[in-house]
């Protein structure tokens, strides 16, 4: 009985030792809730932004090289042959490429990724109040932003992707199917956050790489112009949105009369790092070193993209095609050879001084012979290609910086740099219109938009020059005269306004993109390979199959998560 | 997760002859391992396709793949054969195990067992006189295991810039229609990398790990210095494995450092 007792008295301290001072937050630790601070929700959408230039050359979401070019025509893979990344070589050449391609889940993920990021950031903000937290609208516009951003590449890639925003439980994600929204559905979802942006961001950021207005207008634009060209189920194009054309132009003009921005005066200040966010970008990924971190936030996306010889040393990725090097002659009154230029394949040092070409050729292509990246002091050599007996001897200029240059980073064996990547540059503001004009039948008000990044391209040689001052290659360009040197009729107009995009954007992740847009893929790309398996036997594999390449299978990973949910696309 | 098991050990010392003594330990183990519960979003990070075929139930060393049914010895067996992305003369050929025609993702099945059936050691030590010798065997027996050197030896093709291991002269060539090493190819077409039976190899193995002889003097120089011992010892001196086994070592069937021989001499002193 005695005993009793004491069991009891020690069971009630044992058992009922509940007291609030055991009830502590955890040291060390943050809580979801500690994030919700003012100061914390800037880190946050800080965060956010940090992963658009998260990256890496597995999957360069950043500039889309894989994706955009060397499923294009213009570019092959490069490296030391089609084993060297075959992922890759299977994008390139179309018919290898499958459902189960690594490479492909590991960009769905890593978008999914971003989008993480900005959902948290936003269901942050929109619990915020505007007393406490002043910044909160101009914030949520920056977020939304950036989801239609990352939302745009998903779209591009895969056409149909799951919808998730901020309001979506994450115990949810998994009964989201991608075929929730039609196409057009998800492209109006894209749309609704550039527009909110649009609406509710300054019109100047007083930081660098923050979205402003107008970066969300062109964005906007670029977004409904996608939109217009409306696809069937088998991603033929049939027919064209006039009113979302409309929108299209007068989102442009909003742009460009803000008079915010300008082409710059030479085509080289796109991309060098000491000219970054100049005049002409609208919306830039900041990269940096000396920033805290041990190498920098550097541009990893094309860290395969320099060549091979002392000075760089890997790994010589991303070759202009003979066909796009082909693109850039030009005729006696300096337009584009655009029914012959392919018919004869420049390959000899003295071809580039035999014929004529647009300047933009040696801002975009390293070509033995020539200086590289504008340095007559350092000529690349047909030695500094990785697998020349494969891929040629081309590489790509744009993306890179000299061994000199202050944002240049060794990262062995890769290299890379600090140079930021422009995702909406002026011209392209200048050249949505000008497309929109032309699909609305009004082809002579996209005359002088063409004309203009004609005759800034014509202006842009001053850098194009060998050691003895002599030009490089034979440079002639010159704008289009109707009447003088073409009849400027809609197609022909049309027909303009594709070359000066291929040779404007050239290599800069885009062009695949505008194909499948204009409906144009698949004659293009197969009509391509019968031609160029001729010079480079890597693409004798290569098919594109209409009706299923236009887009990349959605992921066999994916699929597999949702349990079957998501639909695979059209011909997969 | 659960493991169930069962060992069983056996010892014996004892003086064998005069000055001679004895010690053996014999074990023999065995385990049965099996994934019993995992958070849905994370099923497909295991082997199997988180649909229909999920690693619950199963050990968390299965292998999830394509069964590889020999190569294509001639345009005939290619053509007649499933439609398979990539096929050709001396490529892979992967079962059609779900008979569709189309050689993809649903002809993936559970088709490594990466458990052995048992393991086992046995640890002998002898004393004479003053001398003395022990050793320690170690093995485990009946398990596959995925040999991804064969990455290495096998292609040309998986690994740019590297070179090509010696198997690869044995490879499939019209000339040798009866060879089981695929056709040499700079580019992958045919997905060989993929997880495939082809890479399964028996991985049981039987490994000396120790063995050391020892000699030890009694009160050396003074009786300050009660013992000296002096002996030689070798780790992983022997290993006997299956000749189908193609890397090395069974025990490192993957992507790393070799496990190392080390030859010991050493010196006790007691005071």
């Amino acid at each position: 009985m005695k005993y009793t007792r004491y069991i009891l008295l020690l069971s009630c301290l044992l058992l009922g030792a509940c007291n609030k001072f055991l009830d502590q937050a955890p040291q060390g630790v943050i809580s979801g809730d500690d994030l919700d601070t003012p100061q914390n929700l800037e880190k946050m959408v800080v965060a956010a932004y940090a992963s658009l230039g998260n990256d890496h050359y597995t999957a360069p979401y950043s500039s889309m090289w894989p994706y955009g070019n060397i499923r294009s025509g213009d570019a092959y893979k490069g490296g030391d042959g089609a084993g060297d990344i075959s992922d890759f070589h299977f994008y390139e050449t179309f018919s290898l490429n499958r459902v189960d391609n690594g490479s492909s889940d590991l960009l769905w993920f890593r978008l999914y990724v971003g989008i993480g990021r900005v959902n948290d950031a936003l269901a942050r903000l929109n619990k915020a109040t505007e007393s406490a937290f002043q910044q909160k609208t101009v914030r949520q516009a920056e977020m939304r932003f950036l989801r239609g951003h990352y939302y745009f590449l998903l779209k591009e890639l895969f056409k149909y992707v799951p919808y998730i925003d901020e309001y979506a439980p994450k115990a949810s994600y998994d009964t989201i199917s991608n075929r929730t929204y039609t196409s057009d559905q998800l492209w109006a979802k894209i749309a609704d956050d550039f527009t909110f942006a649009a609406a509710h961001l300054p019109d100047i950021q007083p930081e660098a790489g923050r979205a402003n207005k107008f970066a969300a207008k062109a964005y906007l634009a670029k977004t409904l112009l996608y939109q217009a060209y409306k696809q069937d189920d088998n991603n033929n194009v049939t027919s064209i949105d006039a009113a979302m054309l409309q929108q299209v132009n007068s989102l442009c003009d909003e742009v460009i009369n803000a008079g915010k921005y300008q082409l710059s005066t030479d085509y080289a200040n796109n991309f060098l790092s000491k000219t970054e966010n100049g005049p002409e970008s609208v919306f830039a990924i900041q990269y940096s070193k000396e920033d805290g971190t041990p190498k920098g936030r550097l541009d990893y996306g094309h860290a395969l993209d320099y060549p091979m010889n002392q000075d760089y040393g890997c790994c010589g990725f991303h070759s202009p095609s003979y066909n796009l090097v082909n693109a850039f002659k030009t005729d006696n009154s300096g337009l584009p050879l655009f029914d012959t230029y392919n018919n004869v394949n420049v390959s000899k040092e003295s071809d580039f001084l035999t014929n004529t070409f647009d300047p933009r050729l040696d801002h975009t292509v390293a070509i033995p012979g020539h200086p590289y990246k504008y340095d007559p002091a350092f000529i690349y050599q047909r030695s500094w290609a990785r697998a020349p007996e494969v891929y040629g001897s081309y590489l790509s200029l744009k993306e890179v910086v000299l061994p000199t240059d202050p944002s240049f980073q060794k990262v062995p064996p890769f290299m890379s740099s600090a140079k930021n990547w422009t995702i909406i540059r002026f011209a392209d503001v200048l050249l949505f219109k000008a497309e929109a004009l032309i699909e609305l039948g009004r082809p002579a008000e996209a005359l002088p938009l063409i004309n203009r990044i004609r005759e800034r391209a014509g202006n842009s040689t001053t850098l194009l020059k060998q050691a003895n001052g002599s030009f490089t290659s034979n440079y002639k360009i010159g704008v289009y005269q109707p009447g003088v040197n073409c009849t400027w009729t809609q197609d022909f107009a049309r027909k303009a306004l594709r070359w000066e995009r291929r040779l404007e954007f050239a290599m800069e992740g885009s062009r695949f993109f505008d194909l499948v847009r204009w409906g144009i893929a698949a004659d293009y790309l197969n009509a391509y390979f019968a031609v160029e398996k001729t010079r480079s036997a890597h693409l004798n594999d290569a098919a594109f199959k209409k009706g299923r390449d236009e887009y990349l299978p959605v992921p066999l990973n994916q699929i597999n998560y949702s349990k079957g949910l998501y639909k695979q696309n059209t011909g997969w | 997760m659960q493991n169930k098991g069962l060992e069983v050990l056996l010892s014996y010392s004892g003086n064998i002859a005069p000055g001679l003594s004895l010690t053996v330990t014999g074990n023999v183990a065995t385990y049965r391992n099996k994934v019993t519960k995992l958070p849905a979003e994370v099923l497909t990070s295991y082997p199997g396709n988180g649909q229909d075929k999920t690693i619950l139930g199963r050990s968390i060393n299965s292998t999830f793949g394509y069964v590889a049914d020999g190569l294509f010895r001639s345009q005939k067996e290619v053509d007649d054969y499933a439609n398979q992305i990539g096929k050709g003369l001396g490529r892979i050929r992967y079962k059609d195990l779900n008979n569709d025609g189309v050689i993809d993702d649903k002809d993936r099945d559970y088709i490594g067992k990466g458990d052995p059936e048992f393991t086992y050691g046995l640890n002998v030590s002898l004393e004479y006189k003053h001398f003395d010798l022990s050793f320690f065997l170690q093995g485990i027996q009946g398990l596959q295991v995925y040999n991804t050197y064969k990455t290495y030896t096998d292609f040309s093709s998986l690994w740019p810039g590297t070179n090509w291991g010696q198997r690869t002269l044995s490879a499939w060539t019209p000339q040798h229609p009866d060879a089981t090493i695929p056709a040499l190819t700079l580019v992958d077409r045919n997905n060989e990398n993929r997880t495939s039976t082809y890479f399964l190899e028996p991985g049981s193995y039987l490994k000396l790990r120790n063995l050391q002889l020892g000699y030890s003097f009694q009160h050396l120089f003074s009786k300050r210095l009660q013992t000296a011992r002096v002996y030689i010892q070798g780790s992983n001196l022997l290993t006997f494995k299956s000749r189908k086994f193609t890397a090395t070592d069974p025990e490192n069937p993957n992507n790393a450092y070799p496990i190392p021989v080390i030859g010991t001499i050493g010196l006790n002193l007691s005071f």
